[in-house]
């Protein structure tokens, strides 16, 4: 018979006394809600006239499919991240490499660059409101006065064929700054012995560029990825401030047909549905993304 | 000796327990208002609150101040039975009524009586706060949809009479011939000064339809008792609309900013502005009062037009309603208060006395005159979802991505299923 060692025991129950108030307080507030609101997702409940949730099954989610300002908003928010994604990428990874080249003045353009941060994404929507302004914004009064590019004026916001392009050049301007620091993280993490060995066998700046510091980042690209991908699939606050989903449906998302079903029309069910399909549509791409950039065996 | 000290602790011991109890007999009460936090920056809510207590001493006031569109939060709290105002101020009665499906509202009927009876009331405004007969809420902030001309561009374009006043348009032909004389392109063709600017964000696009449709044919409503999207008037009030777009003659800068037709106003940029009466005030201030005149949708002079308002409300669960009852009345609703609101902000009460004090006012007497023949949008189960659809169909026809007769035919079908049966 093996006899059981009670340090061990008394290890395990001290260990799990430690973590239990996160535990609860995780569970309290994160896993009861998150499983609330799942449950909810596959109900009938509509807060004001329901008196409880009435169980569906798959209803709400076959609904969506149905409803055709979810699909608009669907096709609006993947056409965000399609956009969104690759020039944040792109953006994020060749201004770190320029703030990591040591040029002169790198002081001012990391603060220039890291500056947009700090401002909340809301008041950053006001702001480029009045910037994209048809009649009194500071874009098309330099389109047209300065560049004396005055077919290039548009009503940015309020065409359809530029609003959605507009919001992503508002998010592109908010986050890439925290991209540009993921990366300069992992290029600061590379070692310098790896450059000074190429140096000596005669290896240029792009061959330093692709054989080097692209696939030392490999690590880098997967969290500023993910990162990326799920900013653009949750995006809402530039959109809730800087036109409400409009023209018509031309910038509805996600997340905003997630909120006006909770309350607005007071539609928790298809609510809760919506947000719990683009959560898994975030998690979808991520892994796929993840998968894409797994490290190579051997 | 230890007895005398011990005796002299237990008087005293009574003696701060009887002051302890004296204090609670001077009993306080306190009134909880509950709004967004705007409210109170905008009107004269401490000024009330004195003067409530200069009236009733003893009354503490609580300023709970919400971010904007927080009504359901509230809702699911005061479901919850959580005490959280005696006194709310919500964003429209068609919340009312949401509300008061759960059952967490308490009725006014029991004071409306004397000069508050509810037929002192402009009634178009009280309907709106009426649910099965029971007044639920009280109006505050009310607005009717009217047009806002500039006399001094009018009467470039020679559209006033003698005395300098803007003629009001008969019907949407002699409006568009008005847009026409009014709107000012540069050598390229570049609208430099628009006929008209309409507020098409969202809620206000509803007001602004309906409120074309009741000027032009006398109800919101069709034959078959439903809110109207097959009218003559209706495919008459897009094709205005659209053409008026097409042509550079109405600017379309409220698609993506509520703010786009006041900001055109108040730069010039427009000449006519179709919206809440309100602006009027706003605009006056930017460019001048004098050149302000609030002028009827064409039909609203006899047809009326649509209004809109806050409402005050007393959740079931407030711990002192008769009282909160008493401070919405008395001063929420007194003269001073309506007055402030109307000469700072252009907004109205529905207490027919307070405006007619105003009625040698040319403003004020036409907004009377139209708030008088005003009528409500149907509190609805589905009027949000409503809304957003009206929102998305007219704007795409806006930005000429289809026709009138489309736009009325995919605002019907994608109404069909919605309950939109007006809740009395």
């Amino acid at each position: 018979m093996v006899k059981r060692d009670p340090r061990k025991r008394n290890n395990f129950i001290v260990s799990w006394l430690f973590v239990l108030p996160a535990v609860l307080l995780m569970g309290a507030f994160l896993l009861y809600p998150l499983l609330s609101a799942l449950r909810i997702s596959f109900s009938e409940y509509n807060f004001v006239y329901s008196e409880k949730p009435v169980f569906n099954g798959l209803t709400n989610y076959i609904k969506l499919f149905q409803d055709p300002h979810f699909l608009v908003a669907f096709k609006n928010t993947i056409y965000y991240t399609l956009v969104f994604f690759p020039l944040f990428m792109l953006i994020a990874l060749c201004l770190a490499l320029l703030l990591n080249s040591k040029v002169k003045g790198n002081g001012i353009f990391q603060t220039a660059i890291l500056l947009p941060i700090v401002v909340p994404l809301s008041l950053a929507g006001i702001m480029f409101t009045w910037i994209f302004s048809q009649d009194f914004g500071i874009l098309n009064h330099l389109l047209a006065n300065v560049l004396h590019l005055p077919n290039l004026q548009r009503f940015w916001l309020g065409d359809t064929q530029t609003a959605m392009n507009s919001l992503i050049a508002v998010g592109l301007w908010k986050y890439t700054g925290f991209g540009i620091i993921l990366f300069l993280s992992g290029l600061k993490a590379i070692s310098s012995d790896i450059y000074e060995v190429a140096k000596v066998d005669g290896v240029n700046s792009w061959q330093n560029l692709f054989y080097i510091t692209l696939p030392n980042l490999k690590g880098s690209f997967s969290l500023v990825g993910i990162w990326g991908i799920i900013q653009a699939i949750k995006v809402y606050d530039q959109v809730v401030v800087m036109t409400n989903g409009g023209p018509g449906t031309s910038t509805l998302v996600l997340y905003l047909y997630a909120w006006k079903n909770a309350f607005s029309f007071f539609n928790m069910g298809i609510g809760e549905a919506i947000a719990f399909f683009t959560a898994a549509l975030a998690i979808i791409i991520s892994v796929v993304f993840k998968f894409v950039l797994k490290p190579e065996k051997g | 000796m230890s007895r005398k000290i011990s005796v002299f602790l237990i008087i005293g011991l009574l003696l701060v327990m009887l002051g302890v109890n004296m204090t609670s007999f001077a009993k306080t009460e306190t009134l909880k208002v509950t709004a967004e936090a705007w409210y109170f920056n905008k009107y004269p809510m401490e000024e009330a609150a004195q003067r409530f207590q200069a009236d009733h001493p003893g009354v503490t006031f609580e300023w709970s101040k919400a971010g904007d569109f927080e009504v359901a939060p509230l809702m699911l709290a005061w479901s919850r039975n959580r005490y959280i105002a005696d006194v709310a101020i919500v964003a429209s009665p068609s919340e009312a009524v949401a509300f008061q499906a759960k059952g967490l509202l308490l009725s006014f009927d029991d004071v409306l009586v004397g000069k508050y009876a509810k037929d002192k009331w402009l009634q178009g405004f009280l309907d709106q706060c009426t649910i099965d007969g029971k007044v639920y809420a009280i109006p505050s902030d009310a607005e009717v949809m009217t047009l806002i001309g500039r006399k001094d561009f009018a009467k470039e374009a020679g559209l006033t009479d003698a005395n300098g006043n803007i003629i009001p348009a008969k019907d949407l032909n002699e409006l568009y011939s008005y847009l026409q004389k009014l709107t000012v392109k540069d050598s390229t063709g570049k609208t430099t000064r628009y006929g008209l600017t309409v507020n098409w964000c969202s809620e206000y696009m509803v007001y602004a339809y309906f409120s074309g449709i009741q000027a032009l044919r006398g109800s919101i409503y069709d034959k078959n008792g439903n809110l109207d999207f097959s009218s003559k008037e209706a495919l008459a009030l897009l094709d205005f609309w659209q053409k008026g777009v097409k042509e550079g003659l109405i600017s379309t800068s409220s698609l993506v900013d509520h703010s786009g037709p006041r900001n055109d106003m108040k730069s010039g940029l427009a000449a006519i502005l179709w919206e809440d009466h309100a602006r009027v005030i706003e605009i006056g201030k930017v460019v001048g009062q004098d050149k302000m005149q609030i002028v009827p949708i064409p039909g609203a002079d006899t047809n009326g037009t649509v209004s809109y308002t806050m409402s005050l409300m007393i959740p079931k669960n407030a711990q002192n309603p008769q009282l909160a009852k008493q401070f919405v009345l008395e001063q929420m609703n007194a003269d001073w208060f309506a007055h402030d609101l109307m000469d700072k902000w252009g907004k109205l009460l529905g207490l027919k006395a307070n405006i007619e004090a105003r009625r040698d006012d040319p403003i004020w007497k036409t907004v009377y005159s139209l708030a008088d023949k005003s009528v409500g949008l149907p509190k609805t189960v589905d009027h949000a979802k409503m809304v957003d659809i009206m929102t998305a169909e007219i704007h795409n026809m806006l930005k000429m991505q289809q026709t009138p007769e489309k736009t009325l035919a995919n605002i019907q079908k994608q109404i069909k299923p919605l309950n939109l049966k007006p809740i009395k």
